[in-house]
């Protein structure tokens, strides 16, 4: 007691490698969470997937990449999450310049309109997709009723790509203004007055320095579409069938276990690889710019 | 000469709030204006009005005798230096000093040349390499001003350039700034806050109150004849003094103030006129032949202004500053001391509530 207040209140042992001990006895929840609940899983299940029938064997990657039905599969899941990433950076960069925009009127309620898909459960706007797409859907009546009958979209792979790129929007949106509001509108003014129209400010200020953002936004959205798994299910069904599909079918209808973690160490594996090299290469584009010409 | 740039009656209002109330000012060619006003006065909407960044509710723009308030701010021919700087943070120095010799289409030889020229002009041709993240808060605003020199804008605006400056970084910059503006002979703009920057830089200076144009001279003019209240006010006169003039005494007119029978050199004057005697703290001299108005009082409080230490004497019921060079002043609270001011160093204001002159009185003018 006495020594406490000798020290001011301050614990005796707070020292500085008592600090860094407690620095890291703050991680260890998260670390703790994470080493059981995902690395060793992650771990367990790549053994299995390597371990077939109890002995070292390459068995389940084989079979995967000889056959062409499970290798569509893997570009499928690509694809969709690709062409989803590009839709919600088109959709959502000039909803996010908006945002950023403080003098814009009606911010808090686009705000709102572009987060509300996010307080509905993902299969609940699932199922509002399948009436909207569906064959007697809002879609194909609102289509026939202007003569020009495209039939319908449920079950097909736009079906799926539309109803993601709805999901997954507010992210997008949300990484982008971000990074657009960190830009100092000055900049703007400066080279409208140095003599760039509308099209040069565009091109040379506001896009390279939203380069972050659109970094960090392509691929939070690759990421979750590649390994969504309710709203491709519901929308696309066995028709549409995506990575996340196939583990679930191979995993709990087939009960096939390595061959599912097989599937799934390959989809985390291309999705790293694919995100590793558009981070390189966004960020060789931003420094790329940097280099005298 | 002929105006190169003409401010003619710009309106701008937000809401009700007038920003700016026909405002009208000229540049001849190579001129340096001051627009120089406290905070909230317009003068950066008047700016930014000129720069086309807001259009104005009323009123022209002539550059050359050409109306350019509907032109959009990337074909004016005009530059700018932002308060910030806004320099680009993903360009190197280079590419932003080149920026907008690009957006005019100008050959990349010629560019290149021009770049180095204006970089060499602001001393820093060593640093074309260097992204802006990595200069101090001075060269950034040498880069910020090659870029706008480099492109020879027709009109140059700058935006308190140097408030982002430490102080003795800004009394270096503001008379460098000067001379490059001066050498390069471009009409500009400066908005500032800062009187003394004003009168440094400026070759006329637009004292903007509230909206409204306040007062129009040259420096020297605004410092040594400030035509309203608001103006002494402004270029740092402490001592006002509300009287009536009663007469003449040669060439001076008598004013009878609450502080006693004040002598002032004046252009015009009518007898009975109620005026505001205004008395700059710096012209004060102590002792009592300094000139003929002299008073004498206790001091009531001092304070070290380093050359100057400032007095404040009670006398006739009245405060008076005077700033007394510290050498010759030993004065403590309490003493009683003398002083004295000439009657060229009082200025006559009219008294800002008399709108109407007294018309049953015969005007009698006091000057030849």
């Amino acid at each position: 007691m006495s020594a406490a207040v000798e020290h001011g209140g301050v614990p005796v042992t707070a020292t500085p490698l008592s600090l860094r001990f407690n620095a890291g006895f703050l991680l260890a929840p998260a670390i703790l969470f994470y080493a059981v609940l995902f690395v060793w899983p992650l771990a367990m299940s790549t053994w299995g997937s390597f371990t077939p029938s109890g002995r070292f064997s390459l068995e389940t990657y084989t079979q995967f990449f000889q056959d062409p039905f499970y290798r569509s599969v893997l570009w499928r899941s690509l694809r969709i999450s690709t062409i989803t990433t590009l839709m919600t950076l088109i959709i959502g960069y000039p909803v996010a310049v908006y945002l950023s925009q403080s003098w814009r009127m009606g911010r808090s309620l686009v705000v709102f309109l572009v987060i509300a898909p996010m307080f509905v459960s993902a299969v609940v706007r699932s199922y509002g997709w399948i009436i909207i797409l569906g064959p007697n859907g809002l879609l194909s009546s609102f289509t026939r009723s202007l003569g020009i009958p495209i039939g319908h979209l449920l079950y097909s792979e736009a079906g799926v790509i539309i109803a993601l790129t709805h999901v997954f929007l507010p992210f997008m949106v949300i990484a982008l203004a971000g990074s657009l509001q960190q830009i100092d509108p000055s900049l703007a003014r400066a080279a409208r007055i140095l003599g760039a129209n509308g099209f040069h400010v565009f091109t040379r200020i506001t896009l390279p320095l939203s380069l972050p953002g659109i970094s960090a936004g392509s691929v939070i959205v690759f990421c979750l579409a590649a390994s969504g798994f309710v709203t491709p299910a519901l929308v696309g069904g066995a028709a549409v069938p995506v990575m996340p599909y196939l583990v679930y079918k191979e995993g709990l209808l087939v009960l096939n276990w390595p061959f599912a973690a097989a599937v799934a160490l390959i989809l985390l594996v291309a999705t790293a690889l694919i995100t590793a090299l558009y981070t390189f290469l966004v960020r060789d584009a931003a420094s790329r710019r940097r280099v005298v010409r | 000469m002929e105006a190169h740039l003409d401010v003619r009656r710009i309106k701008k209002a937000y809401g009700d709030f007038l920003a700016l109330d026909d405002v009208s000012f000229t540049a001849a060619p190579g001129e340096i204006v001051a627009l120089l006003g406290p905070s909230g006065c317009g003068k950066t909407t008047l700016l930014n009005v000129i720069a086309g960044f807001l259009s104005p509710a009323d009123g022209a723009i002539l550059v050359d005798g050409r109306n350019i308030v509907n032109v959009p701010p990337h074909k004016r021919d005009m530059s700018m230096v932002f308060q910030n700087y806004a320099l680009f943070p993903h360009m190197n120095v280079e590419q932003n000093v080149s920026f907008g010799l690009k957006m005019r289409g100008t050959a990349s030889s010629e560019s290149k040349r021009r770049v180095y020229e204006a970089l060499d002009l602001v001393q820093l041709g060593h640093l074309g390499n260097r992204y802006p993240k990595e200069l101090s808060g001075g060269q950034q605003q040498r880069v910020a001003l090659a870029r706008a020199l480099v492109v020879r804008p027709s009109v140059l605006l700058l935006d308190e350039p140097l408030s982002n400056l430490d102080a003795l970084l800004r009394k270096k910059m503001r008379e460098e700034m000067r001379q490059i503006l001066k050498a390069a002979n471009i009409t500009t703009v400066v908005v500032t806050h800062d009187q003394e920057e004003a009168l440094v830089s400026a070759d006329s200076i637009v004292l903007l109150s509230a909206g409204k144009i306040e007062q129009r001279s040259t420096p020297r003019e605004l410092y040594e004849r400030p035509s309203t209240i608001f103006s002494a006010r402004f270029m740092d006169v402490t001592n006002f003094f509300e009287g009536v003039v009663i007469g003449r005494d040669g060439a001076n007119a008598i004013i009878d103030t609450a502080f006693g029978k004040l002598q002032a050199e004046i252009d015009e004057c009518v007898i009975g006129a109620k005026v505001t005697v205004a008395i700059r703290p710096e012209n004060i001299l102590k002792g009592d032949d300094a000139g003929q108005n002299r008073v004498t009082g206790e001091v009531m409080a001092t304070s070290y202004h380093g050359p100057v230490r400032r007095i404040e004497i009670e006398a006739n019921g009245q405060r008076l500053i005077a700033d007394i060079p510290v050498k010759r002043c030993p004065a403590k609270i309490g003493d009683r001391l003398s002083l004295s001011w000439p009657a060229d160093d009082t200025r006559v204001l009219p008294r800002a509530e008399v709108t109407t002159p007294d018309r049953a009185r015969p005007a009698e003018s006091i000057l030849q």
